[in-house]
């Protein structure tokens, strides 16, 4: 894998997971809220 | 911004039959399974497109039951389901996909890249919107008609609602997936892809305006979908998130709908300015005045949107602190905007304008947006706000914003970039033409609302009191002359698609662009599969 894919792939991981992670934080603090 | 010295691309230097004879597959599998991202561009503004004349219809079906006083055509409740899926489809369906239609378009042609970074997953994103549009569409006809409580969503209305809500919550979260997969390539291809040479500051302000939309999609869409679950855990397992009758607060979802909501306002219309930014230089013949102060705007707008939401809440009731923090920190973004214009408007001085179509509809873009930008100033003012809320002022204002904004915007990109996408040139008088009617329609629908606003007039209501009728007849009418001079623009693509002749590959003399400078017209299924060296 040259280091342009892997580069790609990492920083499509980091945005996917702040997504992901942004989703659940609202969501779950409103949960644990209640 | 930049110019390559150097192209590698070898459909430049006669390799590309060969490419082109195995290029896109014919059919419907080409579109079915293509990862090109020109194919996936097309798709996009196609389906934006028939989603803007799906929402269109809807406009006019409204302003039909509006022309008069009384009932006419509609039922109340077929009334505010019509208000409430035209909002959504024009901002989910219409307005967002054409801008990444636009994104894939140009992102990588802009960048000296091959294609996106993650081409299945562009895919993916696209045919994303398909069953999304159906649930919207669809809930229409399903037993107690579509959601009918506007755009917003707000509980407790939402949660009283038919399995049309559901559709919708199910819609809102396949979009949104769909934009934050969109967005994570667009962010992934600008800042991993950029050919040889080209330097953040060295790319086109389209890409910027993208780039920070992205980030703002990615840190907004989610707290929608979070939103928008409560709202169904709310509706089907018994959680009171929203429902005051359970302990719930309705107010906390208005809190985190405009934490979403506002943003979504610039989410809308940065890659608009990204768009005017590429036509006003090409057709002053001038670099663009003040590139890094647009790049910095731009920034400061989509950070600055994260702290002004409490200003569509004004009346709900806030601490005066509050208020105050949210009307000055709304003033404040008028700051970047204005950098912006004068930046335009700087670029224009003593440049040699030529008002080809495109030119036209970002000229029109400047004029109206700013008026849109100053409406929106005058409602930032909390006194006058809380006058103002829930009228047509207000309606005058985002429609300023968003259709002689962000579709005005979407328009001029069209006919800048339709020669090159095509290889065909459009019809300059039809488009001149469509750009009149536009204007004129445009401004006679939206301008007498706010007067309509200013003297009280509520909106999202089927009937009215009889001193607004003249000013609503006027609105309708040119409503209408806007709705059907759209005709005209569907006409001008598909006559220049199937028989427009052959463009030029420079066609505007003074774009600088790689796609402009380094590819012919028309353009090979697949560019820059050698990086462009980029001085």
């Amino acid at each position: 894998m040259d280091k342009q894919r892997k580069n790609a792939i990492v920083t499509g991981l980091v945005l996917g997971a702040m997504a992901i992670g942004i989703y659940v934080v609202v969501v779950f603090k409103f949960f644990l809220g209640k | 911004m930049s110019n390559a010295t150097h192209a590698h691309d070898h459909h430049g230097h006669g390799h590309n039959e060969a490419h082109d004879h195995h290029g896109p597959p014919a059919g419907f599998t080409r579109w079915m399974y293509t990862t090109n991202h020109k194919d996936i561009g097309t798709m996009y503004l196609w389906f934006a497109c028939f989603m803007f004349f799906m929402g269109g219809t809807m406009a006019l079906l409204i302003r039909a039951e509006l022309f008069q006083p009384g009932l006419q055509f509609v039922d109340p409740q077929f009334f505010n389901s019509l208000t409430t899926v035209h909002g959504l489809v024009m901002v989910f369906g219409a307005i967002m996909p054409a801008f990444v239609g636009f994104a894939n378009w140009l992102v990588p042609l802009h960048i000296g890249a091959a294609d996106m970074a993650f081409p299945r997953m562009n895919n993916w994103s696209f045919w994303l919107l398909i069953p999304a549009a159906l649930l919207l569409i669809g809930s229409f006809f399903v037993p107690g008609g579509a959601a009918a409580s506007g755009w917003t969503l707000y509980p407790p209305l939402i949660i009283q609602q038919g399995i049309s809500i559901d559709m919708t919550i199910l819609a809102v979260h396949i979009l949104g997936a769909s934009s934050i997969m969109g967005s994570i390539n667009i962010i992934t291809t600008i800042l991993n892809m950029r050919a040889p040479g080209m330097t953040l500051m060295k790319m086109p302000l389209f890409v910027w305006t993208w780039l920070i939309t992205a980030y703002l999609l990615i840190a907004v869409m989610p707290v929608l979908a979070g939103a928008v679950t409560m709202l169904l855990t709310d509706r089907h397992f018994g959680t009171s998130f929203f429902n005051a009758a359970g302990g719930g607060d309705p107010t906390m979802f208005l809190h985190i709908f405009w934490f979403f909501g506002h943003p979504e306002v610039y989410i809308m219309i940065l890659p608009a300015f990204g768009i005017i930014s590429q036509i006003i230089p090409a057709f002053a013949r001038k670099p663009l005045f003040g590139y890094a102060s647009m790049v910095y705007a731009t920034a400061s707008i989509a950070i600055l949107s994260f702290i002004v939401w409490g200003h569509h809440m004004f009346t709900v009731g806030m601490p005066a602190a509050g208020q105050l923090f949210f009307m000055y920190a709304t003033m404040l973004i008028a700051v970047p905007t204005g950098v912006k214009v004068f930046n335009w408007i700087a670029t224009m001085w003593r440049g040699e304008m030529t008002f080809e179509t495109p030119m036209l509809f970002a000229v029109g873009f400047l004029c109206l947006f700013t008026i849109g930008g100053f409406s929106g100033l005058v409602l930032a003012v909390v006194p006058v706000d809380i006058t103002l809320h829930n009228t047509y002022y207000v309606v005058a204002h985002f429609h300023y914003v968003l259709v002689s904004g962000a579709l005005f915007a979407i328009i001029a990109g069209v006919y800048f970039w339709l020669p090159k996408w095509t290889g065909r040139m459009y019809n300059e008088s039809l488009g001149k033409l469509h750009f009149w009617l536009s204007m004129i329609g445009f401004n006679l629908a939206f301008f007498p609302q706010h007067f309509l606003g200013l003297a009280g007039m509520p909106r999202r209501i089927p009937d009215y009191a009889l001193q607004f009728a003249e000013w609503n007849m006027w609105s309708s009418i040119g409503a209408f002359l806007f709705g059907f001079s759209q005709l005209i623009f569907l006409y001008v693509v598909v006559s220049t698609i199937r028989s427009g002749k052959a463009a030029e590959q420079k066609q505007w003399e003074g774009a600088d662009s790689l796609e402009w400078t380094n590819l012919p017209t028309p353009m090979p299924y697949h560019t820059f599969e050698t990086a462009p060296v980029v001085k």
